[in-house]
């Protein structure tokens, strides 16, 4: 599914930072994977470039078999759109859209029509038990909701792979435990590989297989 | 490129975010009100003159004597001199491009005009039959004077609109009547309703006109006139003509060639002309001020435009990172700019219209102002520039958003 080759990454600012030194990292076909590392350990800047918005140095990343290296910008929105889905700490849903939009809205970008494409994020919706406030706007639900109407924005795509950054971070820790068994669902059911950025151990406990990351290597 | 699905995302942007649109679009609102209705006031004095001027012939001179500055051929400065009905003779047959003659003379009589038990006060004018020629008076009653009033000295008179409101009853024909006018009786024959661009003895509507050999008579004036009016033809070079009438005045009256004061004139050309350039000045200025008020609006939409962009890098940021291509944002600023200002742009035309048809509607008895409203082609023209500007408006912001990465929003945390 996803296979990544001694990649290296360094920040050139004032005083470079090489960040990433030499990643080799292989993860399966449904798998559900947690990366863990202490913070400047490099683990976002990994996951960024497995999601394709950031680009690296050296090495070699391959998804779903693609050489993802120095794509354009329309290249990189596509693959964003079409393979991967996004979770974020703070859930990143546009504030002047309804739930329904928002999940909605990846569809737009693949110029899928308005009915069809709100007909599929409703039965999303459905499916996760969030149908009575499709019509709510973010700023009338609670960090849970918010982080599940994202993760349904996420899957609209039927994704291969999914990336949570840190997607309990603004949660309370009963909410918390019930995005990541959510998670954990939809891994299970959907075959839907699953990584994800975290230092709760919680979160970590759930996960088949932990990576840690140490000063931008993996820690066998 | 805009298609319906996404003019409803657009939409959908602008309308959920109130404040921000309305602030973004007042700018260009209030230039095209402003140019509106700034367009529109200048048009209404601009047809008011005009619809006052129009009656005249634009091609009418009119000559008026004073005393002499030069002394010449044995005669003092500061002599008085007068013109009469030979003047007008010596016009007629020695120069080909005039039309019509008409000499005119001023009466401010110290005894009222009176008819049965009314009275009023008028100045009274005595002019020839080609006067209306030169200077149109719409009759509202009855006729002008003819050849025969002339020649035989009638005793009759023509009356301004204003004289026959106060000396008669409402609405009352008062052709046939007899007025007592300075001790006098002359028989009414017209009623004459004159505009008000020029006005020679006083208020032309206050004015009670009789034929000018009566007047020679009833108050001695031999031969004399006090003023020559002349009209040229169509085709004539109106300044040639008022010169060549000018130097055989003061050949006949022994005026000195250099004497630059001692005949009064002026034609209605130079008005025209003088009303032409005024109007010209106004329109550029109108188009300045207004033009300069647009594009303030569209700097302001741009502006705003940037600044919200700077503040929708997250909303942006998230749109890249699940999947909108560059091309899409790119799209979405402009459709939004282009949008907003086309909105903004109608609602100033149509407040701006609503303003001038308003201010049409009280201003009923105004001379000086008719018809303020803008042209289609007017109206067109702005729609087509505000259409552009918003487009225009919409450039810098929007290659502003395009470089707006997805990672961007992740980082602005």
């Amino acid at each position: 599914m996803l296979t990544i080759n001694n990649l290296h990454k360094t920040y050139f600012g004032a005083s470079p930072l090489h960040v990433l030194k030499g990643i080799n990292l292989h993860i399966k076909e449904g798998e559900m994977v947690v990366i863990m590392g202490s913070s400047g350990s490099g683990k976002s800047t990994l996951l960024n470039i497995i999601g394709i918005l950031d680009n690296y140095d050296e090495g070699e990343y391959y998804l779903n078999n693609l050489l993802v290296k120095d794509l354009s910008e329309n290249k990189s929105s596509e693959y964003r759109n079409r393979y991967i889905g996004f979770v974020f700490q703070n859930f990143n849903l546009i504030s002047y859209k309804t739930a329904l939009e928002n999940v909605a809205l990846p569809l737009y970008y693949q110029n899928i029509s308005r009915k069809k494409r709100t007909a599929k994020a409703m039965e999303l919706l459905e499916r996760l038990g969030l149908a009575d406030w499709s019509g709510h706007f973010p700023n009338e639900m609670s960090g849970g909701q918010k982080q599940r109407i994202a993760l349904a924005r996420a899957l609209i795509t039927n994704p291969k792979l999914i990336l949570a950054d840190e997607p309990t971070g603004a949660l309370d820790s009963k909410t918390s435990e019930e995005v990541i068994d959510l998670l954990k669902d939809i891994n299970r059911e959907t075959g839907t590989t699953l990584v994800i950025v975290t230092h709760e151990q919680m979160v970590a406990e759930k996960a088949e297989r932990i990576i840690r990351i140490v000063d931008g290597v993996i820690e066998q | 490129m805009l298609d319906l699905d996404s003019f409803k995302e657009v939409w959908q942007a602008i309308t959920r975010n109130k404040t921000r649109s309305v602030l973004t679009a007042f700018g260009v609102f209030w230039g095209i009100f402003m140019y509106v209705v700034m367009t529109g006031l200048g048009n209404g004095f601009e047809n008011g003159l005009m619809r006052m001027v129009d009656q005249i012939s634009p091609n009418a001179v009119f000559f008026f004597p004073n005393a002499t500055s030069v002394e010449y051929k044995g005669f003092n400065s500061g002599r008085f001199w007068s013109m009469n009905n030979d003047d007008m003779h010596m016009v007629k047959e020695n120069i080909p491009a005039v039309e019509y003659v008409s000499g005119m003379m001023f009466m401010y009589p110290s005894n009222p005009t009176t008819y049965k038990e009314r009275s009023g006060e008028y100045s009274i004018n005595g002019i020839d039959n080609y006067y209306q020629e030169i200077n149109p008076m719409p009759l509202l009653f009855g006729r002008f004077f003819n050849d025969f009033d002339m020649l035989e000295q009638r005793k009759m008179c023509i009356i301004g609109v204003t004289v026959w409101q106060t000396l008669f009853e409402n609405g009352m024909d008062p052709v046939g009547e007899r007025l007592n006018v300075d001790g006098v009786f002359y028989t009414v024959v017209g009623v004459v309703n004159p505009g008000d661009a020029i006005n020679l003895g006083g208020d032309a509507k206050e004015a009670i006109y009789i034929p000018s050999s009566t007047f020679q008579q009833v108050y001695n004036y031999g031969k004399n006139i006090d003023a020559l009016m002349v009209a040229a033809y169509d085709k004539a070079d109106i300044n040639q003509v008022e010169n060549e009438i000018k130097e055989l005045l003061k050949n006949k009256h022994f005026i000195a060639p250099e004497d630059n004061i001692a005949i009064s004139h002026f034609n209605v050309q130079q008005i025209f002309l003088m009303f032409n350039y005024l109007f010209l000045g106004l329109n550029i200025l109108i188009w300045i001020v207004g033009m300069g008020t647009m594009l303030a609006g569209v700097v302001g939409v741009s502006n705003i435009m940037l600044v919200t962009i700077k503040e929708r890098t997250q909303e942006i940021g998230i749109k890249r990172a699940i999947g909108a291509k560059p091309r899409a944002i790119l799209m979405q600023v402009m459709s939004e700019s282009t949008v907003l200002t086309f909105i903004a742009g109608f609602f100033g035309l149509f407040f701006g219209v609503l303003i001038l048809t308003i201010v049409d509607k009280l201003v009923t008895d105004a001379e000086m102002f008719y018809n303020p409203y803008i042209s289609f082609n007017m109206a067109v023209l702005a729609a087509v520039i505000i259409l552009l500007s918003g487009a225009v408006a919409g450039i810098i912001p929007a290659r502003n958003a395009v470089r707006i990465k997805a990672i961007d929003a992740l980082r602005d945390e």
